[in-house]
Protein backbone atom coordinates (compact mmCIF):
# COMPACT_ATOMS: atom_id res chain seq x y z
CA UNK A 1 0.00 0.00 0.00
CA UNK A 2 1.32 3.42 -0.95
CA UNK A 3 1.61 5.80 2.00
CA UNK A 4 -0.40 8.98 1.61
CA UNK A 5 1.60 12.13 1.85
CA UNK A 6 1.20 15.86 1.64
CA UNK A 7 2.18 17.51 -1.62
CA UNK A 8 3.60 20.95 -1.02
CA UNK A 9 2.03 23.40 -3.49
CA UNK A 10 3.18 26.73 -2.06
CA UNK A 11 5.80 27.63 0.49
CA UNK A 12 6.42 31.20 1.56
CA UNK A 13 8.81 32.22 4.30
CA UNK A 14 9.45 35.92 4.29
CA UNK A 15 8.33 39.26 5.64
CA UNK A 16 4.76 39.95 4.68
CA UNK A 17 4.49 43.25 2.84
CA UNK A 18 1.58 44.61 0.85
CA UNK A 19 3.19 43.39 -2.39
CA UNK A 20 4.23 39.96 -1.14
CA UNK A 21 0.78 39.44 0.38
CA UNK A 22 -0.98 40.20 -2.92
CA UNK A 23 1.45 38.01 -4.88
CA UNK A 24 1.02 35.13 -2.47
CA UNK A 25 -2.78 35.33 -2.61
CA UNK A 26 -2.68 35.40 -6.39
CA UNK A 27 -0.55 32.22 -6.32
CA UNK A 28 -3.09 30.55 -4.03
CA UNK A 29 -5.90 31.53 -6.42
CA UNK A 30 -3.98 30.32 -9.49
CA UNK A 31 -2.87 27.01 -7.95
CA UNK A 32 -6.37 26.11 -6.76
CA UNK A 33 -8.10 27.01 -10.01
CA UNK A 34 -5.50 25.12 -12.08
CA UNK A 35 -6.18 21.91 -10.16
CA UNK A 36 -9.66 21.42 -11.61
CA UNK A 37 -11.52 22.12 -8.39
CA UNK A 38 -15.06 23.43 -8.25
CA UNK A 39 -15.32 27.20 -7.95
CA UNK A 40 -16.65 26.79 -4.43
CA UNK A 41 -13.68 24.71 -3.30
CA UNK A 42 -11.11 27.05 -4.89
CA UNK A 43 -12.81 30.03 -3.27
CA UNK A 44 -12.93 28.24 0.09
CA UNK A 45 -9.15 27.77 0.04
CA UNK A 46 -8.66 31.36 -1.14
CA UNK A 47 -11.00 32.71 1.57
CA UNK A 48 -9.16 30.90 4.34
CA UNK A 49 -5.80 32.09 2.97
CA UNK A 50 -7.02 35.71 2.82
CA UNK A 51 -8.35 35.67 6.37
CA UNK A 52 -5.16 34.11 7.72
CA UNK A 53 -2.73 36.27 5.78
CA UNK A 54 -4.58 39.56 6.20
CA UNK A 55 -4.69 38.78 9.90
CA UNK A 56 -0.96 38.00 10.03
CA UNK A 57 -0.19 41.14 8.02
CA UNK A 58 -2.22 43.25 10.42
CA UNK A 59 -0.65 41.71 13.51
CA UNK A 60 2.94 41.82 12.38
CA UNK A 61 2.42 45.56 11.92
CA UNK A 62 0.96 45.90 15.38
CA UNK A 63 3.64 43.99 17.24
CA UNK A 64 6.62 45.56 15.45
CA UNK A 65 9.00 42.75 16.28
CA UNK A 66 12.38 42.66 14.64
CA UNK A 67 11.48 39.32 13.08
CA UNK A 68 8.28 39.81 11.14
CA UNK A 69 8.58 36.87 8.77
CA UNK A 70 5.71 34.46 8.47
CA UNK A 71 5.74 30.89 7.30
CA UNK A 72 2.89 29.95 4.97
CA UNK A 73 2.42 26.54 3.38
CA UNK A 74 -0.29 25.15 1.17
CA UNK A 75 -0.42 21.37 0.77
CA UNK A 76 -2.72 19.05 -1.05
CA UNK A 77 -3.58 15.74 0.57
CA UNK A 78 -5.81 13.49 -1.52
CA UNK A 79 -8.86 15.67 -2.20
CA UNK A 80 -8.13 18.03 0.67
CA UNK A 81 -6.04 21.16 1.01
CA UNK A 82 -4.07 22.00 4.12
CA UNK A 83 -2.97 25.52 4.99
CA UNK A 84 -0.39 26.01 7.71
CA UNK A 85 0.61 29.48 8.86
CA UNK A 86 3.14 30.33 11.54
CA UNK A 87 3.81 33.80 12.84
CA UNK A 88 5.13 35.37 15.98
CA UNK A 89 2.82 36.72 18.63
CA UNK A 90 3.32 38.43 21.97
CA UNK A 91 2.91 36.07 24.91
CA UNK A 92 0.60 38.54 26.61
CA UNK A 93 -1.91 38.04 23.76
CA UNK A 94 -1.95 34.23 23.92
CA UNK A 95 -4.69 33.75 26.57
CA UNK A 96 -7.21 35.89 24.68
CA UNK A 97 -6.44 34.21 21.35
CA UNK A 98 -6.57 30.75 22.90
CA UNK A 99 -9.93 31.57 24.44
CA UNK A 100 -11.30 32.63 21.02
CA UNK A 101 -9.98 29.44 19.41
CA UNK A 102 -11.30 27.19 22.17
CA UNK A 103 -14.74 28.76 21.84
CA UNK A 104 -14.97 27.24 18.37
CA UNK A 105 -13.95 23.74 19.45
CA UNK A 106 -16.54 21.00 18.84
CA UNK A 107 -19.08 23.50 17.53
CA UNK A 108 -21.50 22.10 14.96
CA UNK A 109 -22.25 23.81 11.65
CA UNK A 110 -25.47 25.28 13.08
CA UNK A 111 -23.73 26.49 16.25
CA UNK A 112 -21.00 28.17 14.18
CA UNK A 113 -23.65 29.90 12.07
CA UNK A 114 -25.36 31.18 15.22
CA UNK A 115 -22.04 32.41 16.64
CA UNK A 116 -21.25 34.11 13.30
CA UNK A 117 -24.69 35.77 13.35
CA UNK A 118 -24.21 37.13 16.88
CA UNK A 119 -20.74 38.47 16.01
CA UNK A 120 -21.65 40.03 12.68
CA UNK A 121 -24.67 41.81 14.14
CA UNK A 122 -23.05 43.03 17.34
CA UNK A 123 -19.35 43.57 16.64
CA UNK A 124 -17.51 46.80 15.94
CA UNK A 125 -14.88 47.02 13.23
CA UNK A 126 -11.60 48.88 13.49
CA UNK A 127 -10.00 50.71 10.53
CA UNK A 128 -8.18 47.53 9.53
CA UNK A 129 -11.09 45.21 10.08
CA UNK A 130 -10.76 42.60 12.76
CA UNK A 131 -14.25 42.24 14.13
CA UNK A 132 -13.47 38.78 15.49
CA UNK A 133 -15.50 37.24 12.69
CA UNK A 134 -12.49 35.94 10.75
CA UNK A 135 -11.78 32.87 12.88
CA UNK A 136 -15.45 31.87 12.92
CA UNK A 137 -15.53 32.29 9.14
CA UNK A 138 -12.47 30.04 8.80
CA UNK A 139 -14.08 27.45 11.09
CA UNK A 140 -17.24 27.48 8.94
CA UNK A 141 -15.35 27.17 5.66
CA UNK A 142 -13.11 24.39 6.94
CA UNK A 143 -15.87 22.45 8.69
CA UNK A 144 -14.17 23.26 11.96
CA UNK A 145 -10.80 21.59 11.32
CA UNK A 146 -8.73 24.34 12.96
CA UNK A 147 -5.71 23.10 14.89
CA UNK A 148 -3.31 25.40 16.67
CA UNK A 149 -0.03 25.36 18.51
CA UNK A 150 2.02 27.86 20.51
CA UNK A 151 5.79 27.37 20.80
CA UNK A 152 7.54 29.62 23.24
CA UNK A 153 10.55 31.58 21.94
CA UNK A 154 11.27 33.57 25.10
CA UNK A 155 9.30 35.22 27.87
CA UNK A 156 8.01 37.91 25.49
CA UNK A 157 7.03 36.07 22.33
CA UNK A 158 6.04 32.72 20.83
CA UNK A 159 5.49 31.06 17.49
CA UNK A 160 1.81 30.61 16.76
CA UNK A 161 0.84 27.98 14.18
CA UNK A 162 -2.62 27.49 12.71
CA UNK A 163 -3.37 24.44 10.59
CA UNK A 164 -6.59 24.30 8.60
CA UNK A 165 -7.98 21.52 6.39
CA UNK A 166 -10.30 22.38 3.53
CA UNK A 167 -12.42 19.79 1.76
CA UNK B 1 -30.89 62.66 -7.39
CA UNK B 2 -27.96 60.80 -5.84
CA UNK B 3 -25.33 58.87 -7.72
CA UNK B 4 -22.16 57.10 -6.74
CA UNK B 5 -19.67 55.19 -8.84
CA UNK B 6 -16.58 53.47 -7.48
CA UNK B 7 -14.37 51.63 -9.94
CA UNK B 8 -13.18 48.13 -9.13
CA UNK B 9 -9.65 48.06 -7.66
CA UNK B 10 -7.22 45.34 -6.61
CA UNK B 11 -8.93 44.87 -3.25
CA UNK B 12 -12.23 46.70 -3.51
CA UNK B 13 -15.42 46.04 -5.47
CA UNK B 14 -17.14 48.14 -8.09
CA UNK B 15 -20.03 50.04 -6.51
CA UNK B 16 -22.82 51.80 -8.39
CA UNK B 17 -25.68 53.74 -6.84
CA UNK B 18 -28.17 55.70 -8.90
CA UNK B 19 -31.50 56.79 -7.48
CA UNK B 20 -32.79 57.85 -10.91
CA UNK B 21 -32.19 54.36 -12.33
CA UNK B 22 -33.21 52.68 -9.08
CA UNK B 23 -30.08 50.64 -8.60
CA UNK B 24 -27.47 49.89 -5.96
CA UNK B 25 -24.94 47.35 -7.24
CA UNK B 26 -21.78 45.75 -5.87
CA UNK B 27 -19.59 43.56 -8.03
CA UNK B 28 -16.32 41.55 -7.76
CA UNK B 29 -14.14 40.99 -4.66
CA UNK B 30 -14.28 42.96 -1.43
CA UNK B 31 -11.33 43.10 0.95
CA UNK B 32 -10.51 46.82 1.17
CA UNK B 33 -7.34 47.83 2.99
CA UNK B 34 -9.33 50.15 5.25
CA UNK B 35 -12.77 48.67 5.40
CA UNK B 36 -14.40 51.52 7.36
CA UNK B 37 -12.97 54.20 5.10
CA UNK B 38 -14.33 52.32 2.08
CA UNK B 39 -17.82 51.49 3.34
CA UNK B 40 -18.79 54.47 5.53
CA UNK B 41 -19.21 56.96 2.64
CA UNK B 42 -21.16 54.36 0.64
CA UNK B 43 -23.54 53.76 3.54
CA UNK B 44 -23.95 57.50 4.10
CA UNK B 45 -24.72 58.23 0.44
CA UNK B 46 -27.09 55.27 0.28
CA UNK B 47 -29.03 56.45 3.34
CA UNK B 48 -29.24 60.02 2.03
CA UNK B 49 -30.33 58.93 -1.45
CA UNK B 50 -33.06 56.58 -0.24
CA UNK B 51 -34.26 59.10 2.35
CA UNK B 52 -34.55 61.68 -0.45
CA UNK B 53 -36.80 59.32 -2.44
CA UNK B 54 -39.09 58.88 0.56
CA UNK B 55 -39.13 62.55 1.63
CA UNK B 56 -39.85 63.84 -1.89
CA UNK B 57 -42.68 61.36 -2.34
CA UNK B 58 -40.98 59.59 -5.24
CA UNK B 59 -41.32 56.07 -3.84
CA UNK B 60 -44.37 55.54 -6.11
CA UNK B 61 -41.98 55.62 -9.10
CA UNK B 62 -40.73 52.18 -8.00
CA UNK B 63 -44.12 50.52 -7.54
CA UNK B 64 -43.96 48.68 -10.87
CA UNK B 65 -40.17 48.56 -11.31
CA UNK B 66 -38.59 47.98 -7.91
CA UNK B 67 -35.41 49.62 -6.69
CA UNK B 68 -32.80 46.87 -7.15
CA UNK B 69 -29.99 46.03 -4.75
CA UNK B 70 -27.72 43.75 -6.79
CA UNK B 71 -24.84 41.78 -5.30
CA UNK B 72 -22.42 39.97 -7.64
CA UNK B 73 -19.58 39.17 -5.31
CA UNK B 74 -16.74 36.82 -6.14
CA UNK B 75 -15.23 36.98 -2.69
CA UNK B 76 -15.69 39.12 0.43
CA UNK B 77 -13.68 39.01 3.62
CA UNK B 78 -15.15 38.81 7.09
CA UNK B 79 -14.81 42.55 7.76
CA UNK B 80 -16.62 43.39 4.52
CA UNK B 81 -19.39 40.98 5.50
CA UNK B 82 -20.29 43.21 8.43
CA UNK B 83 -20.74 46.23 6.11
CA UNK B 84 -22.53 44.25 3.41
CA UNK B 85 -25.02 43.25 6.09
CA UNK B 86 -25.35 46.93 7.10
CA UNK B 87 -26.22 47.77 3.47
CA UNK B 88 -28.83 45.00 3.40
CA UNK B 89 -30.30 46.28 6.65
CA UNK B 90 -30.67 49.69 5.00
CA UNK B 91 -32.54 47.96 2.15
CA UNK B 92 -34.89 46.35 4.69
CA UNK B 93 -35.45 49.59 6.64
CA UNK B 94 -36.43 51.51 3.49
CA UNK B 95 -38.54 48.60 2.27
CA UNK B 96 -40.42 48.83 5.56
CA UNK B 97 -40.78 52.59 5.00
CA UNK B 98 -42.68 51.82 1.80
CA UNK B 99 -40.03 51.82 -0.92
CA UNK B 100 -40.42 48.83 -3.24
CA UNK B 101 -36.94 47.23 -2.97
CA UNK B 102 -35.74 43.89 -4.22
CA UNK B 103 -32.40 42.34 -3.20
CA UNK B 104 -30.81 40.20 -5.89
CA UNK B 105 -28.05 37.85 -4.79
CA UNK B 106 -26.09 36.49 -7.75
CA UNK B 107 -23.83 33.46 -7.48
CA UNK B 108 -21.83 31.55 -10.02
CA UNK B 109 -23.21 28.21 -11.10
CA UNK B 110 -20.80 25.92 -9.19
CA UNK B 111 -20.36 28.13 -6.14
CA UNK B 112 -22.80 26.75 -3.59
CA UNK B 113 -20.87 28.50 -0.77
CA UNK B 114 -21.69 31.91 -2.24
CA UNK B 115 -25.34 30.92 -2.53
CA UNK B 116 -25.32 29.86 1.14
CA UNK B 117 -23.64 33.15 2.09
CA UNK B 118 -26.57 34.95 0.46
CA UNK B 119 -29.05 32.76 2.34
CA UNK B 120 -27.25 33.67 5.59
CA UNK B 121 -27.47 37.39 4.80
CA UNK B 122 -31.19 37.07 3.99
CA UNK B 123 -31.67 35.27 7.30
CA UNK B 124 -29.61 37.81 9.29
CA UNK B 125 -31.37 40.89 7.87
CA UNK B 126 -34.78 39.18 7.83
CA UNK B 127 -35.61 39.94 4.22
CA UNK B 128 -36.53 37.82 1.21
CA UNK B 129 -33.84 37.80 -1.51
CA UNK B 130 -34.05 36.81 -5.13
CA UNK B 131 -31.30 34.26 -5.84
CA UNK B 132 -29.88 34.26 -9.35
CA UNK B 133 -27.51 31.61 -10.71
CA UNK B 134 -25.12 33.18 -13.18
CA UNK B 135 -22.51 32.08 -15.72
CA UNK B 136 -21.03 35.58 -15.69
CA UNK B 137 -17.49 35.89 -14.28
CA UNK B 138 -17.28 38.15 -11.22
Amino acid sequence: MIAKKNIELIKFNDILTHNSLEKLLKRVKDVCSSEGNSRAKSRRVYSVAVELLDNSYMHTEIYRFSDLAIDFKLFSYNDKYIIEVTNIIANRNIPKLQERLDLLKNKSKAELKELYKIKIINSQISDKGGAGIGLIDIARKSENTIRYNFKRINRFKSYFTLTIEIN
Amino acid sequence: MKTLKIEQSERAPEVIFDTEKGIFAMKYDSRPENVRKFYYPIIETLNEGLEEIISTGKSDNYKDNPFVFSFKLGYFNSSSAKFILDIMNIARIFYEKGLNIIVEWHYQDDDEDMMEAGEDFADFCEMEFKFIESDEDF
